[in-house]
């Protein structure tokens, strides 16, 4: 072996009598599980968006061949159980990623730092696999709490990413397969975790693996160390998860952004994605001379809120749920969104387009699917649990959809245009 | 076959794994390229890899070794609690820095994070420093409270650290 310059290149240095191929191996497991269960419900969130609507943001790509089928409106939780998921997992994976790096961090150091084609290919690609799994980690945990420090474009690059991630962590996954069912068969799966510190023994030095060539007396048990790892992961989630959950549990969601009730009480007391203040909608332009302009192939209605609140209203109970992982369940009343399409003269509806009063961000406007036209829970809601919207809610009017990621529930309805056939 | 790991360096397998990951990552790197979005992205890639390796390992690493040596002082001759000790602190702390890690924009607030959070929400943002403040004061109560009970039955205290003869050689890295 080449003598190395010293410092991190000496691997006598690396010293932790628990790193090795079994504590790397236990932990890619549990990376798997969270990150596999990230990447299925990022691309249902994707998806969820309706790319072949033109929502995605990026347009192109394999977009309109991968999503070109239409999200569902049931369960009506859907969405909110997937994103709850995705933005879980996100968080719970954290301090798994760290203690993995940690586990395998002698390997980034090695002297020479290519030895042959194959090994500079694995290292760059493992350099992708870190570089884009820490980067979806934080930008994903940076949008959620609103720090938008980053000068990309969020959605584009997390989803583009994503698939940098993909191809890096199956490759990954392929050549280490051998090492970790290696691992799993000297060590045992589990045994390691019935071993306390007495009993913790080094692996055998290897080139392959992370495991010391001059071990330390170790002075935690591959038990203890998974422990702390699982209990911060766990800490996080439980600090977490009430945002998803709603109700009573959101109490308990003590660090997450969602996890404060906004005010004292009341039918409008629950989580606002972006106020009326914060969106410049103006008191007059809601006020009594606000028109619902409702639009058909040759029609162009314009009715009050007077008028809506005289058409057939029904209630449902429905989930908003927001792609930061958040959820919050009301009772909203309002007219179907296929009434409104029959007075527009479009009796078989299969798309609407719905636009907002506020001037500009990229969600002032969203495109409905045929399944969410025609649901009968699909309201164009004018009160929640019994009361008038309040402004920050989507006063005079907003959508309200079942399974629909949040932000297309568009609030403070300017118009409704429907397409599809005169004819039921 | 031969051939293939003189001049490649391994089988193929290796090499089937390394054409999967570069077809899915060119197809995302493609598509930033059309969506301009690929030398910021490539940027903060490069520098997640850089900050881990090269400042936030160091900085861990570092403050640990720096607690294991400071810890080492009050080593008593005849009952070495002094790896106890270092556990009892370390555990809190890492468990404080998660909290910390996962949510910096909601506790420091850094630049317009507040008012954007206001914006956002309808709520100010002042409750999290305090919140990060008192669950980080009851990990290391609890870890305090363990540590006292551990040490008062003997369970394990004692033992662990009598196991650990290497308090003063040099080690610059043994967990």
């Amino acid at each position: 072996m080449t003598r190395g310059p010293g410092g991190p290149y000496d691997p006598a240095i690396w010293r932790s009598p628990i790193r090795g191929a079994w504590l790397a191996s236990f932990l890619s497991v549990g990376l798997l599980v969270l990150f596999g269960i990230d990447l299925i419900t990022g691309y249902l969130s994707h998806a969820a968006y309706q790319p072949d609507l033109g929502q995605s943001f990026s347009g192109g790509g394999l977009d309109r061949h991968l999503y070109g089928w239409d999200w569902p409106t049931s369960p009506a939780w859907l969405y909110a159980f997937t994103q709850g998921l995705h933005i879980t997992a996100g968080i719970a994976v954290l301090p798994i990623l760290a203690a993995k790096l940690w586990a395998v961090i002698p390997k980034f150091y090695k002297w020479p730092p290519v030895t042959c084609i194959a090994d500079a290919l694995e290292r760059l690609l493992l350099g992708l696999l870190v570089g884009s799994g820490i980067l979806l980690i934080f930008t994903g945990l940076w949008d959620i709490s609103y720090w938008y420090t980053f000068p990309f474009s969020f959605i584009i690059v997390h989803y583009y990413a994503a698939w940098i991630f993909l191809g890096t962590v199956l490759g990954h996954v392929l050549i280490k397969l051998p090492v970790m069912r290696e691992a799993f068969r000297t060590r045992g799966a589990l045994k390691p975790l019935r071993e306390d510190l007495a009993q913790t023994r080094p692996e055998p030095p290897s080139e392959t693996t992370s495991a010391p060539s001059n071990p330390a007396e170790p002075t935690v048990s591959r038990r203890g160390f998974i422990g702390v790892v699982g209990a911060g992961s766990l800490g996080l989630v439980l600090l977490t998860v009430g945002e998803s959950l709603g109700g009573p549990l959101r109490s308990i969601a003590l660090l997450s952004p969602r996890g404060r009730q906004p005010g004292s009480g009341g039918p409008n007391d629950f989580q606002v994605n972006k106020t009326a203040d914060g969106r410049g909608i103006k008191a007059k332009d809601t006020g009594a001379a606000w028109r619902l302009l409702l639009k058909g192939p040759g029609t162009l209605m314009m009715l009050s809120r007077d008028e809506l609140l005289a058409m057939p209203q029904h209630t449902y109970t429905l989930p908003i749920a927001c792609v930061e992982g958040w959820s919050t369940t009301q009772d909203w009343t309002g007219v179907r969104l296929r009434d409104l399409a029959a007075m527009a003269g479009v009796k078989s509806p299969d798309r609407a387009d719905v636009e907002s009063l506020q001037q500009g961000g990229s969600f002032r406007q969203a495109a409905l699917n045929p399944g969410q036209v025609n649901d009968d829970r699909a309201l164009l809601a004018l009160k929640v649990n019994g009361a008038d919207l309040s402004m920050d809610h989507g006063f005079p009017a907003r959508m309200i959809v079942p399974a629909l990621p949040g932000v297309h529930n568009t609030k403070w309805v300017k118009q409704i245009q429907f397409s599809g056939g005169a004819k039921a | 076959m031969r051939l293939m790991t003189r001049v490649y360096g391994s089988g193929p397998r290796h090499l089937i794994a390394i054409l999967v990951a570069t077809v899915l990552a060119a197809y995302g790197w493609t598509r930033l390229v059309q969506n301009s979005q690929a030398e910021k992205t490539l940027l903060w890639l490069v520098a997640a890899v850089i900050l881990h390796d090269f400042v936030l390992f160091p900085v861990y690493h570092g403050l640990y070794e720096g607690a294991r040596r400071a810890g080492h002082v009050r080593v008593d001759e005849h009952r070495d609690t002094r790896v106890p000790v270092l556990v009892h602190l370390v555990v809190p702390t890492v468990l404080s820095a998660f909290l910390l890690l996962t949510w910096i924009p909601l506790i420091l607030q850094p630049g317009i994070a507040a008012s954007t959070y206001q914006g956002i929400t309808g709520v100010d943002s002042d409750a999290f420093l305090e919140r990060w403040l008192l669950i980080t004061a009851g990990l290391f109560v609890a870890s305090a409270l363990v540590f006292l009970v551990r040490s008062r039955t003997g369970g394990g205290v004692a033992a662990a650290g009598g196991d650990d003869p290497h308090g003063v050689r040099k080690d610059a890295d043994a967990t």
